[in-house]
């Protein structure tokens, strides 16, 4: 019933197997980085897959919240990677990866404050001018917070989103382990967030390491099926936001392609369950 | 300590701003100096085990995209020794790059294997790094227009064929090496097929992505420099020069028809 709303993290293993199969699905993202040669087999078979499905471009090395600013040869990269791919969606995280013109391959946490502020609202508005839309916000996965912080991470999201225009993209995991890792309530977190701004869902799976004998981290490892919280908690986002473009993400000991398609089932079956309860007034729509 | 600098000590303490806090964060990810006095504590978990899961993605992400970009480095010279060098490789700030520029993070490795002292003893590694490093960029060049058949059979048949150029697929890259590539590929493809040997012997390799699949050509001498000599500019004429008289047009056709079966021109122009 919202197959059109449901899709999936596509991933370099899977792209021919996907276009052969072809199979029922709304939409795929793919990382942007992987595709900014413009070049090479992937490429093709991508512009082949663009022909059957919308694709959303989510990138990993915008570096949105760097004191240097945005990278303009990388903005000018994917501004033409989006003349070829035409995508329904961009989007980039809140962290960076950039500084003294190294880049460091993970997404980095940074101190929810004014200046925090004014740096994100800076890159985010010069990135949207130059592509010439909206851009999606992807809210982090942390393991720690920042003693300069003075707003929670969805009070400096609502802010910033408000500043910009730019939408969020609710990992609905990241927001699990984060909770987890720095002692806030994600459920909190959840109705704190501004229902205005979501314009899409991931959900993952994640691990934990023991950092201690007592005492463990979770990790954002996208190396598993997405686990019962974080589906609760996804259940829960959707109640609030609606039913918004919702997508699951595997990076990691990347299974079978049907392994990855029958997680997005799950993502189908919530959406349609939260339909028929919302669409019979006498019952209550459970959020908790 | 001079009383400037100790008062800047100690406003660095109290002002954390932002360009600070990222120098901080990336020194201490990298492992040049751990400033962690602006993470929150929460819990028993330390500071530093919290750094430590950004420090293990980082270098994690970057031995992977090494082992992604050199897959025959990885066999001859093992997993562990292999991740050791790029574990030592990542750790040089100078091999880093840019977040535009993350396609061609790995291209030093080859010189660098050169010099890593574990390994600095294989000599032919070097050049097969190399090779690995054109296969990677080859698959990863833009697509180009190939240049029609019937455009270059007319330029051939032109009197003045000798000045025209050839512009080359840019999937095309050349390399020559004083050992026997062939043969560690040869190994690399078939395990059980003996030992490399360390004689030299001089290799003269095309690369070039025919029908989206990327091709490692171990070409005559002659062909590779002719070939080679086009791609740096020279017009036909220049590099026919390498021929001696009495097999110029063998080699030429030769050549041609490398150059034709494998897709490599994108443009013939006068």
């Amino acid at each position: 019933m919202h197959d059109h709303l449901v899709g999936i993290g596509l991933r370099s293993p899977h792209l021919f197997q996907f276009i052969d199969e072809k199979p029922n699905i709304g939409w795929v993202e793919v990382h942007s980085e992987n595709y900014l040669s413009l070049g090479g087999n992937d490429f093709e078979a991508l512009l082949q897959i663009r022909k059957n499905y919308p694709i959303s471009l989510h990138g990993i090395g915008m570096s949105l919240g760097s004191s240097s600013g945005v990278c303009h040869k990388h903005l000018s990269q994917l501004e033409d990677l989006i003349k070829d791919i035409d995508p329904f969606m961009i989007s980039d995280h809140l962290s960076w990866s950039v500084n003294n013109g190294i880049f460091l391959p993970d997404l980095l946490p940074t101190p929810f404050n004014d200046e925090s502020l004014e740096v994100f609202s800076r890159n985010i508005s010069e990135t949207q001018n130059r592509l010439k839309r909206q851009i999606l916000l992807e809210n982090p996965s942390t393991y720690f917070e920042f003693t300069e912080s003075t707003y929670s991470e969805a009070e400096f999201l609502n802010i910033l989103l408000t500043k910009t225009g730019a939408g969020m993209l609710l990992d609905v995991n990241n927001v699990y382990i984060s909770s987890l890792n720095n002692g806030f309530s994600a459920s909190q977190y959840i109705d704190d967030i501004n229902p205005n701004f979501i314009k899409e869902i991931h959900v993952s799976g994640h691990s934990v390491k023991k950092v201690s004998e007592n005492d463990a981290l979770y990790i954002d490892s996208h190396d598993s099926k997405v686990s019962a919280p974080v589906w609760n908690l996804y259940k829960k986002s959707i109640c609030k936001f609606g039913k918004v473009p919702s997508m699951i993400e595997w990076d990691v000991n990347i299974p079978k392609l049907s392994v990855i398609l029958s997680e997005a089932d799950k993502i189908k079956t919530y959406m349609d369950n939260a339909t028929s309860k919302q669409d019979e007034p006498s019952q209550e729509v459970v959020c908790a | 300590m001079p009383r400037q600098s100790k008062m800047n000590q100690v406003k660095r303490w109290f002002v954390h701003n932002l360009v600070t806090i990222q120098e901080d964060l990336q020194d201490s990810i990298l492992g040049i100096n751990a400033k962690l006095e602006s993470i929150k504590q929460h819990g028993n978990i330390t500071s530093s085990q919290r750094i430590k899961i950004h420090s293990d993605t980082v270098f994690e992400n970057f031995i992977n995209s090494l082992k992604i970009t050199y897959p025959g480095i990885w066999k001859l010279i093992g997993e562990n020794c292999a991740k050791g060098a790029a574990l030592a490789y990542s750790h040089d700030t100078n091999n880093l790059v840019s977040n535009s520029e993350i396609r061609d993070f790995g291209e030093n490795f080859p010189e660098f294997l050169k010099e890593f002292e574990s390994v600095k003893h294989l000599k032919y590694l070097k050049d097969y790094a190399t090779l690995e490093w054109l296969r990677y960029r080859s698959y990863q060049a833009p697509n180009v227009q190939i240049a029609k058949l019937q455009n270059i059979q007319s330029a051939f048949e032109h009197s003045c064929i000798g000045s025209y150029k050839i512009s080359f697929n840019k999937s095309a890259f050349f390399l020559k090496s004083e050992y026997p590539l062939i043969d560690i590929q040869s190994l690399l493809d078939n395990p059980d097929s003996g030992n490399i040997s360390l004689k030299k012997q001089e290799s003269f390799v095309a690369i070039c992505r025919v029908h989206k699949k990327v091709e490692t050509l171990f070409t005559e001498k002659q062909i590779w420099i002719f070939l080679r000599a086009l791609s740096e500019g020279k017009t036909i004429g220049t590099a026919m020069e390498i021929f001696t008289q009495d097999n110029v047009s063998n080699q030429i056709s030769k050549a041609i028809g490398l150059m034709l079966e494998k897709q490599m021109i994108s443009k013939i122009t006068k």
